[in-house]
């Protein structure tokens, strides 16, 4: 590159080049193609003709995941199911959150795993964990090219991906100390203080969305410190720093639903629809996050989640999350 | 932190920061130890507060909400109320904290003594010293070097160069001069207009990465989502959006359609699509274009150079027009050919035969880099800076030692004083002879023009991290020999704004309304443009500048912007998606260049993406590795591994 300015006045950042080959060996610390994703047909694309001909109520993506002879005896171990949950505080109505993600919108800029780095006191690990696959994110970023139906062109399909706290979560049942455990509102919860690390919350997740802290990231002057004097003031006061040993994952920002929630009770009203914003959702410069409480049919996300382009990521699985992806919509011909 | 240091945070900022508007924040810290006997204003103990101010970490100028707890901030959010944001912000405005928290910032004033080794001074000393440096200067030669600053303390700058004799070079390491002259060839004005990609219906892209680091990244993101996300019911529904350039970036990744012609031909594409309209009668043609339909190159003519067929330039040149509302972008930072003014012209024309200048290309409200100086007003210094004719050079917000070619760090070499006001021990600090620890623009009283119109103001958010630094203003202020603080000086700026947007309240209230908004937000008047007298010369002379060989092009990274960005934990551990490597090289600096200076990335664990490989920082790495194969010098501050800087803490 020449360090003279071009005829513009500026910098000519272009140059011809021939290549050579060094023999140099060295790994790259990507976490573009991580094995946590999934593959690509959690993202789900419609032409554009097909989205704009969907009528409410039509429901292209949803699968019959129970057999029409399983139907009745499901339903009924659902009933009990519900009647033996609906002891102490989990009886009565109660909010359940839920998000719903825009995948028109997602450009894949990253903002949302940004500020929940900011928000939730996430640890970076640094170049060499990221080699071993020990990131911390929440939340990250999938990305998968594709080509149209008839082979041409190079499109890209980008989703976030995040903790889908599901109804029926496999990561619950399986923890020995109750770590993972369902709340009211029907949030996965984990509990830090009772976490012994056994990881088979995260085997069990057919997501992925769990992480296990592998090292003392916060330790004044440790080894790993993620947070070296004085970076350590910018830790979020409503979040816990997590230790050694821990599984850790999306909470949906739960001090913010407190938060919100501690408020109203003050004002002496119900929380309102948008009253909550998770980290994520605020950052988005494309708006494509909404959250909200599906319980309530008038609110934002409750529409959203109705919308017939409308889906959940690995629906057969029957985790029922409260995540609600709509489909992106691309024009004819693509992907 | 030690706890000491603690309890003077909270003590302090209680009382200062938290009533933002109505308190001066001095550069002596208060060294009160028992925070709440005497409950701070503004502020209850786990309740956040939130402050106005602006972003500084590109030149868009993002309005931020900072939230506080405890006299700490501790995350930012979007400013709603700012017409640049829309109340979103990006990875690297979210990840501002990590630098002003940072370890590496510089905390005290530091000279070099005669042995090279740096001392710490006083104030006083450091003041004095500058002071002597400048009257000793005067007439041989000053020069000031400072980031993109279109607010108070550039026309501090420029009002104390007058006085003094020196002159005041503005350096963005992306400075748009190819979409300034591109401008300039096309309508006569080097303006950047305000491009409405909200309206628009079809938007075509010829590598301006405009949801990363062109111009306005966040507020182009949310207005290309408002016209490209899919609205069930809605006529037309989706805008198209067609990505043409060598690499699919982070914006084309959105795109609907990728074109890749051989890099550097770009602007045959557009000149060819233009001239389809204009013969074909697509859109009615202003009148003065009409002279151009005989230069203008058709689509046969060059599509074997372009290396795009002739029916895909007609067809996106109809599909163009169609849409009555398109929106050619060209010239980012990742198509600076030497061709690069010629691409940017001519995508001008091409909005220019569609119609669409005054549409959804608006010149009026244009955006603030259009004052930055170019890259050959550094080049000139550079030269003059060899040929021994400065004496004095200050460097403030800008990191030249870092983002220019090393012929920048080996004229500094001839530099009688450098004086660097600096908030990190950075390349161009390092190479100083007096470092003057600034504060980050979250502890600062600033304001800015991000866009015509729009009147920004920061606040300092927070009692400074580090007690002993100062404001850049403040110590200008006191070298010129002049009174009072730079928030005076601030102020004073803000008077004539009041006179025009005031509505009759007196000043305290406007100011104080002003603050809590994070400025004044105004319509700037629309400009009508012409194509100027240049553009048939040019259209002429368009030649075949295809480039040979195989082809780098280096761009900016999204994550990292000029570099900047690489003192942010969170940023370097956020992937790029769509690029291989995690951190490619982000910045402009040529292969095989040795730096002088020492980075500060540098004791940061990811410096392969910083530095070109092969420079000696990565072989030096590897040695300081454990045997367990842990990088000793991950968490380490640069200060304990690194024997060249100075043990300032």
């Amino acid at each position: 590159m020449s360090p003279d300015p071009a005829d513009f006045g500026g910098r000519a950042f272009v140059v011809s080049v021939t290549v050579t080959k060094t023999g140099d060996h060295r790994s790259l610390a990507t976490l573009e193609g991580d094995p946590r994703e999934l593959g690509e047909d959690i993202v789900r694309a419609l032409p554009l003709t097909q989205a704009a001909a969907l009528k409410v109520g039509q429901h292209p993506f949803r699968e019959e995941v129970v057999p029409g002879t399983a139907k009745g005896a499901l339903e009924g171990w659902a009933e009990a199911q519900r009647q033996r949950a609906n002891l102490d505080y989990y009886a009565g109505a109660h909010p359940r959150w839920g998000m719903a993600i825009d995948l028109a919108k997602c450009t894949g800029c990253s903002a949302c795993v940004t500020a929940c780095y900011a928000e939730n006191n996430i640890a970076t690990v640094g170049e060499d964990l990221i080699l071993r696959r020990r990131q911390m994110a929440w939340m990250r970023i999938e990305r998968y090219w594709r080509s149209a139906a008839d082979g041409s062109g190079l499109h890209v399909a980008v989703t976030p991906m995040l903790c889908q706290q599901c109804t029926l979560a496999p990561c619950e049942p399986v923890c020995p100390v109750f770590a993972a455990y369902h709340t009211p509102d029907g949030l996965n919860g984990q509990v830090y203080n009772r976490c012994v690390g056994t990881r088979y919350c995260s085997n069990n997740c057919p997501y992925k969305v769990r992480h296990f802290n592998w090292y003392d990231y916060a330790e004044p002057g440790g080894e790993w410190e993620s947070w070296p004097d004085p970076l350590n003031m910018l830790l979020n006061p409503d979040v816990t720093v997590r230790e050694k040993g821990v599984m850790e994952k999306c909470t949906f920002c739960v001090q913010r639903i407190r938060g919100a929630q501690n408020q109203a009770r003050l004002e002496d009203r119900n929380v309102r629809d948008g009253d909550i914003t998770p980290s994520c959702a605020q950052a988005c410069p494309s708006e494509a996050i909404v959250f909200g409480d599906l319980h309530d049919p008038t609110s934002r996300v409750a529409r959203l989640a109705r919308d017939p382009r409308g889906y959940h990521v690995l629906e057969e699985l029957n985790t029922q999350p409260a995540i609600t992806y709509l489909a992106r919509v691309v024009h004819d011909g693509g992907a | 932190m030690d706890r000491r240091r603690f309890l003077t945070v909270l003590g302090a900022t209680g009382g200062a920061a938290a009533a933002a508007s109505a308190c001066d924040i001095g550069p002596e810290p208060t060294e009160h130890l028992v925070p709440y006997v005497v409950p701070p204003e503004n502020q209850v103990p786990g309740i956040a507060t939130y402050y106005a101010t602006t972003c500084r970490e590109c030149a868009a100028g993002c309005g931020l909400h900072a939230k506080v707890r405890e006299g700490r901030v501790i995350k930012l959010e979007g400013n709603p109320e700012s017409p640049i944001n829309q109340g979103r912000l990006c990875s690297r405005g979210q990840a501002a904290l990590q630098g002003l928290y940072n370890p590496d910032r510089v905390t005290d004033p530091m000279a070099r003594g005669a042995n090279g080794q740096w001392q710490k001074l006083t104030w006083d000393d450091a003041v004095g010293r500058l002071q002597a440096q400048v009257k000793q200067a005067r007439g041989k030669g000053i020069a000031f070097v400072t980031g993109l600053e279109s607010g108070s303390f550039g026309e501090l700058v420029d009002a104390w160069m007058k006085e003094i004799g020196g002159r005041h070079v503005t350096y963005e390491p992306f400075a748009f001069e190819a979409l300034r002259e591109g401008n300039r060839i096309a309508f006569g004005t080097a303006a950047i207009p305000s491009y409405d990609f909200a309206s628009a219906r079809y938007i075509l892209s010829f590598g301006a990465d405009f949801m990363e680091t062109w111009l306005s990244p966040v507020g182009y993101q949310n207005a290309f989502t408002r016209a490209h996300a899919f609205e069930a019911g809605r006529d037309g529904s989706m805008a198209k959006f067609v990505y043409v350039g060598p690499r699919l970036s982070l914006t084309g990744m959105s795109a609907d359609e990728w074109i890749v012609p051989k890099p550097g031909t770009e602007f045959m594409l557009a000149l060819a699509m233009a001239s389809v309209i204009l013969t074909e009668r697509l859109a009615p043609p202003p009148p003065d274009a009409l002279r151009l339909q005989h230069l203008l190159p058709g689509p046969e003519r060059i599509a074997g150079s372009v290396g795009v067929e002739a029916g895909k330039i007609q067809r996106l040149a109809r599909d163009f027009a169609a849409s009555k509302g398109g929106l050619a972008v060209a010239g980012g930072i990742a198509a600076q050919y030497g061709s690069g003014a010629l691409l940017v012209a001519a995508a001008n024309v091409l909005n220019y035969v569609a119609g669409q200048v005054g549409k959804t290309v608006k010149f009026g409200p244009n955006h603030a880099l259009e004052a930055a100086g170019s890259f050959k007003h550094l080049a000139d210094l550079v030269a003059d800076m060899r040929a021994e004719k400065i004496s004095l050079l200050l460097v403030h917000g800008a990191n030249p030692g870092h983002s220019l070619p090393a012929a920048f760090s080996e004229a500094l070499g001839h530099v009688g004083y450098k004086v660097s006001l600096a908030s990190y021990w950075h390349e161009t600090a390092a190479a100083a002879d007096l470092v003057l620890p600034d504060f980050h623009p979250l502890e600062q009283w600033n304001d800015s023009r991000p866009q015509a119109g729009v009147y920004a103001l920061q606040q300092p958010v927070m009692q400074p991290v580090f007690p002993n630094t100062r404001h850049a203003g403040d110590v200008l202020l006191q070298v010129a020999g002049k009174s009072g603080g730079f928030k005076d000086y601030l102020q004073t700026r803000w008077r004539a704004l009041h006179v025009r947007y005031g509505h009759g309240r007196s000043f305290e209230d406007f100011w104080n309304d002003a603050l809590q908004h994070g400025g004044i937000y105004s319509e700037a008047p629309a400009q009508t443009v012409r194509l100027g007298p240049e553009i048939s010369r040019l259209m002429g002379g368009a030649a075949d500048t295809s480039l040979q060989l195989t082809t780098l092009i280096v761009f900016p990274s999204v994550a990292l912007h000029d570099g900047r960005g690489a003192k942010s934990f969170p940023i370097r551990s956020r992937k790029s998606p769509g690029t291989a490597g995690w951190r490619c090289i982000p910045t402009p600096r040529p292969s095989g260049s040795s730096p002088t200076a020492t980075s500060y990335s540098s004791s940061r664990p990811m410096e392969r993406c910083v530095r070109p490989s092969g420079s000696r920082r990565v072989s030096a790495r590897t040695s300081s590795r454990s045997p367990r194969g842990r990088d000793t010098r991950r968490t380490a501050d640069m200060r304990r591994t690194d024997p060249s800087m100075p043990s300032s803490s």
